[in-house]
């Protein structure tokens, strides 16, 4: 609550100080960029853009390019019948004047468009035409049918056009003027500063020239209170950055109006010098203006009061603005002259004209934004070096603001690097604190920049150390010189400060992670080659050999059985089968050995069947010939 | 105890070598045989290891499998088994076990790797 309400009081204070008053005006530039609107909306499309683009040109004193071209145009667009077109036609060549159009039957279509049942647009158009084109209008007619158009549908636009309507007519209109107070009742509040229909630019403006026309005509004060006014006045300006013709024409005309009219004339208070004031700039400049920019003569314009944000502090009131000579719109106030502190301030003016003038509105308590800065300097420095274990007092060298280091300072990473130092604010002589104060330790080689924030205490000194031990990683270890400056700025400051304060010469410890060097990460990876499965151990060859050779034994074992058992081979048959068949068994055999060492299993197979074959039939004719022998 | 079981072992090979005909002698000669490169193989394997251990297994179940093969044979042919397997004549179990042989080395060189 204790930092909320101070915001909240001036949230409240910048939103009523803004809606009393229009905080801007239609400058030169802005001028500018509605003419470029305009001239850009060639070429024409159609009727109602040439007549927006006329309007909005006269209203700025620009002459047209090719005004005759453009009277061309409207001839050549206009259309006899067409209600709409014969208004548009009519009007913009009154505006161009020197452009005398002779349309036939344009008389015909636009009194004929005034009879029962006639739309209130339609009276719009017919009755500014047939004016326009140097006709009378029968206004007891034309009021009573308005009367009763409005009675079937009375939306705020339609009420706006009888305005206009209205306007034009003799007679009593005094029941078309009371509706003024239903229509503005209507209009919407954006922020608590603006007022606007619904509808937005076109509808709005159309509205409210209907109503300062049909005011100005009958010569009564309407039923807008001055702050409706404003308002309506502020939600123009904020449109100021329209892009069509249409908008800019419009935009233009209520404007117009609203420096021209017999009741309400809105005037903007704006800062016109450079804002942030100091010793060296001691003036603020307002100017006073009417919407458009242009001067409303003599004025008193008084600062009611100064307002620091933040502390509410009033350090002003009634204090003149003297007129600025040369400038019939501008005043200035020397602001320093009250010797205000350091800070923002919200100046509230008001401008009173000498002759007194009922029609200024918006001309009290315009707020304005003030900020003085002053300059600050930095005084009671100390730097120095103190053990991190305190075990010793603090080695501190004085330094007197712009001065150097004599000799660079040393420090390894069993001290700290102490620094103290206050801001002293030289204009009110006090100390302060301000947004920024960095120490920078700039390294010599590398270039590299280490900041850290020095911090007030509450008596507003600023104490700083670094723990080399501790923040070494900060430094990437790096021992070596180092550049140490301190930095103070502030957005009151007027003269911030980056002081050079001398060399250090640091001593880290070593890095206990050193940091890989940086891969660049487009270059090209390492290339990866194809790994074949690790062989698995082998034994030695002896035992290898060993083994190859043990395996053999048995088979020489087995040789030796046989010839002591005593193997008879007389019996063996000498026969062909018996031939064939041995044969075909070691040729199975050796075979088998192929396909071991190189053959596929198909070969194989095919080769084993033909030598099966071969093999079985001459195993059979042998084992049945020995079966037969042993019978 | 000793004496005995060598006496017992005497008889046993003198019975052996008197009574066991000819031709069942080759074979038990080759069972023998057949045993000791089994062994063989498996002392290899557990001194060293069973790397490349397909080259292991078919090398040892061939000689399993020979093993198993040459008792039928054996077992076949021996005249005290006549009567009750009067129906097999020994050239057709040769020629069986010729077959299964066969058969069995294909399946071992496919396998050996």
């Amino acid at each position: 609550m204790d930092r909320g309400t101070p915001v909240l009081l001036l949230f409240i204070f910048c939103a009523v100080g803004q809606a009393l008053t229009p905080t801007t005006y239609l400058t030169t530039a802005d001028k500018d960029r509605l003419r470029d609107v305009i001239i850009r909306a060639q070429p024409f499309a159609d009727l109602a853009t040439i007549h927006y683009a006329v309007l909005g040109s006269s209203i700025l004193g620009v002459k047209i390019p090719n005004a005759q071209d453009v009277c061309k145009q409207i001839k050549n667009k206009a259309d006899p019948k067409s209600l709409e077109s014969l208004y548009y036609a009519a009007t913009t060549s009154k505006t161009l004047g020197n452009c005398q159009l002779s349309l036939s039957g344009a008389r015909q279509t636009l009194e004929g468009a005034i009879k029962d049942e006639a739309s209130v647009q339609d009276l719009f158009y017919a009755v500014h035409g047939l004016k326009n084109l140097g006709h009378t209008v029968e206004s007891a007619k034309v009021s009573k049918i308005m009367t009763t158009a409005l009675k079937k549908d009375d939306s705020v636009l339609n009420l706006g056009y009888a305005f206009h309507v209205a306007s034009q007519l003799q007679g009593d209109m005094n029941s078309f003027f009371e509706r003024i107070e239903d229509v503005i009742v209507q209009a919407d509040e954006v922020d608590g500063k603006h007022l606007q229909f619904e509808g937005g630019l076109s509808i709005t403006a159309t509205i409210m020239s209907g109503v300062y026309r049909l005011a100005d005509a009958i010569k009564k004060v309407p039923t807008v209170t001055g702050e409706q006014a404003v308002k309506f006045t502020n939600y123009f300006l904020s449109r100021k950055f329209v892009q069509t013709a249409k908008g800019a024409a419009q935009l233009l005309d209520i404007l117009k109006l609203l420096t021209v009219n017999k009741y309400h004339i809105p005037v903007a208070v704006t800062v016109a010098s450079n804002s942030a004031l100091s010793t060296d700039n001691p003036v603020i400049q307002v100017r006073v203006t009417n919407v458009l920019g242009d001067p409303l003569g003599p004025l008193t314009v008084t600062a009611d009061t100064a307002t620091r944000l933040g502390d509410s502090a009033v350090i002003m009131s009634k204090k003149a603005f003297t007129p600025v000579q040369g400038d019939n719109s501008a005043y200035s106030l020397n602001f320093m002259e009250s010797k205000p502190l350091r800070g923002f301030y919200k100046v509230s003016v008001s401008a009173v004209p000498v002759k007194p003038d009922s029609r200024l509105v918006g001309n009290t308590g315009a707020s304005i934004n003030v900020k003085v800065m002053t300059k600050v300097g930095i005084e009671k420095v100390e730097v120095g070096t103190v053990d991190r274990d305190q075990a010793t007092t603090p080695k501190a060298t004085k330094l007197e603001q712009g001065k150097k280091l004599g000799t660079p300072l040393e420090a390894d990473h069993h001290q700290k690097l102490v620094m103290k130092f206050i801001l002293q604010d030289m204009n009110a002589g006090t100390t302060m604190t301000s947004h920024q104060a960095f120490v920078q330790l700039l390294n010599k080689q590398t270039k590299q920049e280490i900041v850290f924030v020095a911090e007030p205490d509450s008596s507003s000194v600023y104490k700083f150390d670094v723990d080399l031990n501790n923040k070494a990683k900060d430094f990437g270890y790096m021992s070596g010189d180092y550049e140490l400056n301190l930095i103070v700025g502030d957005s009151v400051i007027a003269n911030p400060v980056k002081w050079y304060m001398g060399d250090l010469k640091l001593t880290f410890p070593p890095n206990p992670n050193p940091s890989k060097p940086s891969q660049n990460p487009y270059a090209p990876k390492p290339e990866i080659h194809h790994v074949f499965r690790e062989q698995e151990k082998r034994p030695s060859s002896t035992v290898s050999n060993t083994f190859s050779v043990l395996i053999v034994v048995p088979f020489l074992l087995l040789i030796i059985l046989w010839l002591r058992i005593g193997i008879n081979l007389s019996n063996f048959p000498c026969s062909l089968s018996s031939f064939g068949f041995h044969l075909g068994l070691g040729g199975i055999f050796g075979l088998f050995g192929l396909f071991w060492l190189q053959l596929d299993m198909f070969t194989t197979l095919k080769l084993l069947a033909l030598l099966g074959t071969f093999t079985f039939l001459t195993g059979h004719g042998l084992l049945s010939h020995l079966a037969a022998s042993k019978k | 105890m000793a004496v005995s079981v060598r006496e017992v072992l005497t008889k046993f090979y003198e019975d052996y070598v008197s009574n066991t005909p000819k031709r069942l002698k080759v074979i038990d000669a080759y069972v023998f045989y057949i045993i000791l490169t089994g062994i063989i193989q498996f002392v290899y394997c557990c001194l060293v290891g069973t790397f490349p251990f397909n080259s292991f297994l078919s090398g040892f179940i061939s000689c399993v499998v020979s093993f198993v093969l040459a008792v039928c044979l054996r077992l076949q042919v021996n005249p005290q088994n006549k009567s009750q397997l009067h129906y097999i004549g020994s050239e057709q179990a040769f020629a069986e076990f010729i077959f299964a042989h066969v058969i069995l080395h294909l399946v071992v060189m496919n396998f050996i790797g």
